[in-house]
């Protein structure tokens, strides 16, 4: 079947040829592929599709303005519109026909092919000549025909003006490729169909990339929760082991008290020397168990969410340790800074730690200056303490870590291991810079309500 | 006659010795009887009307100490045996679980010989005086 027999039968009479006709397909096709990219109403279409129709009728103006045009002027106007809408239409054909990464054509209404584009040729796999004139529907998986997928597009089409879907589309080859369709149903000025004009995009690429990454998340999610449970089951680990490394720590404890009580006498200077220091022994262990305990069961609840203001914990803060050190020159300078979101005792855990920390790392005579605040986003707690050399940073967080003996400064390097979890339980960041002798600043982020 | 009972329900043998010796050393001269799991501790338990005071473990094999505790406070012949859990938790949650499944008093390890006799005072036992029976470890 020629182009020119099918085309023939559905030009109207109206129409006085087919290059005629031909310049309303594609002003059609115009419409379908604007509607297409800008998603606009399918009024639009149509009122495109009449415009040759409204040239045609504007002998029988419609307005009283209209009227006053004198005849004469008024064919003049009609051959230069003419002119000019036939050069805009012919340069369209061309954009339309050259187009490369769309398959565009019409469909009569039956959904026999009617034009075809270099798109359509390209990624489909038909030339024109092979596929004018034959059913849409060959473009469609067996399986989609068998359950009628292709006349219920059309009938969508109908029914809504336009319809848009995606699905498996067959090429000449055989091969199926991933298409994105849009079907638009194409009147003419009395409201007749004409046909349907179909955009086909090839979104086979897309449809893989958006498939890798659908799955890169659900692996991501999947290694998440993997790695959660693994945490979990190692904080459910060590808060037993903690638990069970109490009991015969106590029985040491208890029975070298009962030496000390029962046979002190008969120890001498030596041996009860020995005693206690196997006592200092057991409470330095017991000091570290306790630790490890609040540790491990710091992630084992659940957050208790609330607005909290951090300025006003830290003024709290630096009032509990103004009276626990009234030896110590201590100058807390606290700004006032954003309420932040989170668990109001364990927020308290993090100020509370590294104020003790900027406290307690400072040479014992000198005053120590303690400032909190907000800058760029970030909470900060500063001081002019010994600080510390950065090349031993990686260390610092890590439990039972410690940059200093017991002599120097005791304790059990638990607080910072602390701090950083529980800023990461906020899904906040902490980190440190550090000077030797210049001083310490601790940074960390967590979600402010502003 | 009655003849006071204490039973000591612990697994660790460094633990009934301190404990056996906290009752020496607060003069309670009651029973002792010792209980190593917490299926022992329901043989010994179970129609003994003797015992007035349990001094009992929560990390026990077999049957651990809540679920005894829970037996004993189900029990009508067990009415008025008093209770005392004697543990190395500071969990709260421990104490408060064992507080609400019924027990009467909450001490730490390593028992304190001082501590247990002001504590068997204030629960008002009879197990200061000495027993008919014979003084058993």
């Amino acid at each position: 079947v020629s182009l020119k027999s099918r085309s023939s039968n559905y030009a109207s009479k109206r129409y006085a040829g087919r290059s005629h006709y031909r310049l309303a397909v594609w002003s059609f096709a115009l419409g379908a592929l604007t509607q297409w990219l800008m998603t606009h109403v399918t009024s639009k279409v149509r009122n495109n599709g009449s415009t040759q129709t409204q040239i045609r009728s504007s002998q029988t103006p419609t307005s009283p303005q209209a009227k006053m045009i004198h005849p004469q002027k008024e064919v003049l106007q009609h051959q230069k519109t003419s002119a000019a809408l036939q050069q805009s239409n012919e340069l369209f054909e061309l954009l339309v026909t050259s187009v490369e990464d769309y398959a565009i054509f019409m469909l009569n209404p039956d959904g026999i092919v009617i034009s075809w584009n270099k798109g359509a040729e390209r990624i489909k796999g038909y030339k024109a000549e092979e596929i004018i004139g034959t059913s849409f529907t060959r473009f469609y998986t067996p399986e989609d025909v068998k359950i009628g997928v292709p006349l219920k597009a059309l009938a969508a089409a109908i029914q809504e003006g336009h319809f848009e879907g995606e699905g498996f589309r067959v090429r000449k080859d055989g091969s199926t490729f991933f298409a994105n369709v849009v079907i638009t149903a194409v009147y003419n000025a009395a409201g007749e169909l004409v046909g349907f004009a179909k955009v086909t995009r090839d979104a086979t690429q897309r449809r893989a990339a958006e498939q890798a990454l659908q799955n890169a998340k659900i692996e991501l999610e999947q290694r998440v929760q993997e790695r959660m449970n693994i945490i979990k089951e190692l904080e459910a680990f060590s808060y037993s082991v903690s638990h069970d490394l109490r009991a015969p720590l106590r029985q040491v404890q208890g029975l070298s008290q009962a030496i000390l009580e029962d046979y002190g006498d008969k120890l001498d200077e030596d041996g009860t020397n020995y005693i206690t220091h196997l006592q200092t022994a057991c409470s330095g262990m017991e000091t570290l168990i306790s630790e490890l305990l609040k540790l491990s069961q710091l992630t084992m609840g659940s957050l208790d969410q609330q607005e909290i203001n951090l300025s006003g914990l830290a003024r709290e803060i630096a009032f509990e340790l103004k009276a626990l050190h009234p030896d110590r020159d201590l100058d807390f300078r606290i700004h006032n800074t954003a309420p932040v979101v989170g668990d109001r005792a364990l927020l308290r855990v993090v100020l509370y730690n590294l104020f003790e920390n900027s406290a307690k790392f400072t040479a014992p005579e000198s005053k120590i200056i303690i400032e909190f605040g907000q800058r760029e986003g970030s909470f900060y707690v500063q001081d002019n303490g010994v600080g510390f050399d950065m090349q031993y940073v990686s260390r610092l967080f890590g439990p039972f870590q410690r940059l200093h003996t017991q002599s120097e400064f005791p304790g059990t390097g638990v607080g910072l291991a602390t701090v950083q979890r529980i800023i990461r339980q906020h899904n906040g960041r902490i980190w440190v810079e550090s000077e030797l002798e210049r001083g310490t600043t601790f940074y960390f982020t967590l979600e402010t309500t502003s | 006659v009655s003849n006071p009972t204490i039973l000591l329900v612990e697994d660790a043998p460094a633990d009934i010795l301190l404990t056996q010796r906290a009752l020496k050393k607060s003069n309670i001269k009651a029973k002792l009887l010792v209980a190593t799991d917490g299926a022992e501790a329901q043989r010994l338990l179970d129609g003994n009307t003797e015992i007035s005071l349990v001094l009992l473990d929560l990390h026990l094999p077999k049957v651990d100490g809540l679920h005894i505790l829970e037996q004993v406070r189900a029990t009508e012949t067990h009415r008025s045996l008093r209770i005392v859990i004697v543990t190395s938790s500071e969990l709260i949650s421990d104490h408060s679980q064992a507080m609400q499944f019924g027990a009467d008093a909450y001490v730490p390890k390593p028992i304190d010989p001082t501590k247990l006799t002001k504590m068997i005072e204030e629960l008002g036992i009879d197990v200061l005086k000495p027993s008919l029976g014979t003084q058993d470890g």
